[in-house]
């Protein structure tokens, strides 16, 4: 074997290690689905609660019953089909997977517990209110740990605008308004970052 | 007489050392598991080749081999061990001594 042989296989190797490594995010689709059910969502909440639309507050079950049934199956049919994408167990996105796994996991024991000191021990229901802020800081730190990640450096912006909303609803934390700031900004800090997730996952993939 | 510290070309591990067990570990060493057709599009090589070396990585250990099911269609993973990454490590950096010997 000579040099010149050598050189070319390693090059060859450096090429796919270098492919793997910088394999692009593949969560876009999903991210995008719950952003969408999550802004209709908060703004539906805020709608009821501020009688903007004539709905009895009991509906409010109804539609985060809706939101976490269609994000329930969403992600069931969508998860394994991104699974089977080139890169989808590249660091990155095994990274992606982890982080947002402990975050659903981290907003459904929170939630669990607000339901249960609401129901059992005479708990204040405006405490469900404190689960927004939560969920903003949360996301705003799962972003980021992505960003550092996958080196997406756009990923930075949106953890910034998540980290904002989640200041920005401390203040407005026991009114309507903030399930409407809430929606608004799961446009900005879930639709469109997943929008661009899924344009730079095509380009790459192109 | 002088003593040679030029490392030795025996140093290098044989079962790594083929343009396409190469690539495999390469791809694997950033995304693992891979699944099969991704292994194969990604080297550009056939079924039979692919099968072929990654029994040859598999007998040394250094890769596992996942066979199961996607829904109801056959799915192979492949998986670098922790054998596979420390192989994998020791042969970079002695094709890193060599080259630069």
């Amino acid at each position: 074997m000579t040099n010149d042989q050598i050189l070319d296989d390693l090059n060859f190797a450096s090429t796919l290690a270098r492919e793997g490594a910088s394999a692009p995010l593949v969560g876009g689709k999903i991210g995008l689905m719950w952003g969408c059910l999550l802004s209709i969502t908060l703004t539906l909440q805020w709608a009821i609660l501020s009688q903007t639309l004539a709905l009895p507050l009991q509906s409010l079950f109804y539609v985060w019953f809706a939101f976490a049934a269609v994000g329930g199956i969403g992600s069931a049919v969508m998860g394994p089909r991104l699974d089977k994408l080139d890169g989808a167990q590249s660091i990155s996105n095994r990274v992606e997977k982890y982080v947002w796994t402990t975050f659903s996991t981290m907003m459904a024991i929170l939630f669990a517990g607000v339901l249960l000191d609401v129901l059992f021990l005479s708990g204040d229901i405006i405490h469900y209110n404190l689960l927004v802020i939560v969920a903003f800081a949360g996301q705003g730190f799962a972003y980021g740990v992505v960003a550092m990640m996958s080196k997406a450096r756009w990923l930075f912006a949106a953890s910034l605008g998540s980290f904002i909303t989640a200041s920005i609803c401390i203040p407005v934390y026991d009114e309507t308004v903030l399930f409407l700031i809430g929606g608004v900004a799961c446009v900005f800090t879930i639709v469109i970052p997943s929008l661009i997730s899924i344009k730079n996952e095509q380009h790459d993939n192109a | 007489m002088p003593k040679d510290n030029t490392p030795s070309i025996s140093l290098i591990d044989d079962v790594i050392h083929g343009r396409l067990r190469l690539g495999i570990m390469a791809y694997l060493s950033s995304v693992s598991p891979a699944s099969f057709p991704e292994l194969i599009r990604k080297t550009e090589t056939t079924n039979g080749n692919l099968s072929t070396h990654l029994t040859k990585l598999e007998s040394a250990g250094y890769v596992r081999q996942e066979k199961g099911y996607s829904g109801k269609r056959p799915q192979t993973l492949v998986h670098i061990t922790e054998e596979g990454r420390t192989a994998w490590i020791t042969y970079l950096n002695t094709m890193k001594l060599l080259l630069n010997a």
